[in-house]
């Protein structure tokens, strides 16, 4: 039967006996390479429904304690048997014990920077073209070269919100300090995103990060300043 | 499943109707992922989408809905 893969966890931390995982099926270690595996038995990879998301996660969670970060799998890792896993597990082997040295007593916090004037901005870029200046014989603007016009007015303003994202993210992360042990920063391509930032942060720093973005949060009301976790470090290991 | 851990415990976060979207975003998107011919992952993220009608929405769009008054749902099979 096949082996469906939730996470790495240090040498001899193994699942508590009770834990279920994706299809109600036990979680077990399988040690690999000086490394624990949170295993489960499933006959074929699982479909990516809700249920089945939520169950990775928990045994993700379950498998972490305040001293113990363990690495979590993106879903749908599953081989046709154990065997199967080990060859890539072992080649990597000393990374993943290096990021579980690194991770210990962290996790993930994730931030994402709305710009609450877009709405405006949208209306204008999607809006009709301003009227265009006198052209003599050539007449008023054909619609194809309105279409670019909009095109360009909204590329030009996605640049901008990419370019502010980045730097409001730089002066959030020099705000923050110390607190935070790694950042991952992403463009968030939508119409009101500006950037997508995940933190690494020790647990003893959880509420002065909190503190730490909430006041900045309050300093910045042209932004809506999203905050969620702790998560186990998914954007991390990626 | 055994309780998530305190350390974990996201109760009382005030945008935490934000949780379910941004666990989907991990999970499905981020992640070790053991490369080889083990690997059966979950490739194309859209693909998956359309298997979660539920999730047909950005975090951001659930945000806006979620935030607003009166609105503590996310209308299932809400599109961007």
């Amino acid at each position: 039967m096949g082996r469906y893969l939730y996470c790495i966890a240090p040498p001899r931390h193994v699942p508590p006996p009770a834990l279920q995982g994706i299809a109600d099926a036990p979680v077990e270690a399988l040690p690999i390479a000086g490394l624990s595996l949170w295993t489960s038995h499933l006959a074929a990879p699982p479909s990516a429904d809700l249920d089945a998301i939520r169950r990775h996660n928990l045994v993700v969670e379950a498998a972490t304690t305040d001293a113990i970060t363990p690495l979590p799998l993106r879903f749908g890792q599953w081989a046709a048997d154990a065997d199967r896993l080990a060859a890539p597990i072992a080649e990597r082997a000393e990374d993943y014990l290096r990021l579980l040295g690194d991770f210990a007593g962290a996790l993930e916090f994730g931030l994402r920077l709305l710009d609450t004037g877009a709405d405006a901005a949208d209306s204008e870029a999607d809006g009709p073209a301003p009227a265009p200046a006198p052209t003599g014989s050539h007449g008023p603007a054909a619609p194809g070269r309105t279409h670019l016009e909009t095109v360009a007015r909204k590329l030009h303003r996605r640049d901008a919100l990419s370019e502010r994202g980045e730097a409001v993210a730089a002066e959030l992360r020099r705000r923050l300090g110390s607190l935070v042990r790694r950042e991952s920063v992403a463009p968030l391509p939508t119409s009101h995103g500006l950037v997508s930032i995940a933190h690494l942060v020790g647990r003893h720093d959880f509420s002065p990060y909190r503190q730490t973005v909430a006041a900045f949060r309050g300093e910045s009301p042209e932004l809506r300043l999203l905050l969620s976790g702790p998560w186990p470090p998914y954007s991390f290991v990626t | 499943v055994t309780p998530r851990p305190s350390g974990l415990d996201r109760t009382g976060d005030p945008v935490d109707e934000l949780s379910l979207a941004e666990l989907v975003n991990r999970v499905l998107d981020k992640g070790v992922v053991i490369t080889g011919d083990v690997t059966i992952s979950v490739a194309g993220v859209d693909l998956v989408y359309l298997g979660l009608r539920v999730m047909l929405t950005s975090v951001e769009t659930a945000t806006n809905r979620t935030l607003a008054p009166g609105s503590t749902t996310i209308p299932p099979g809400s599109t961007r």
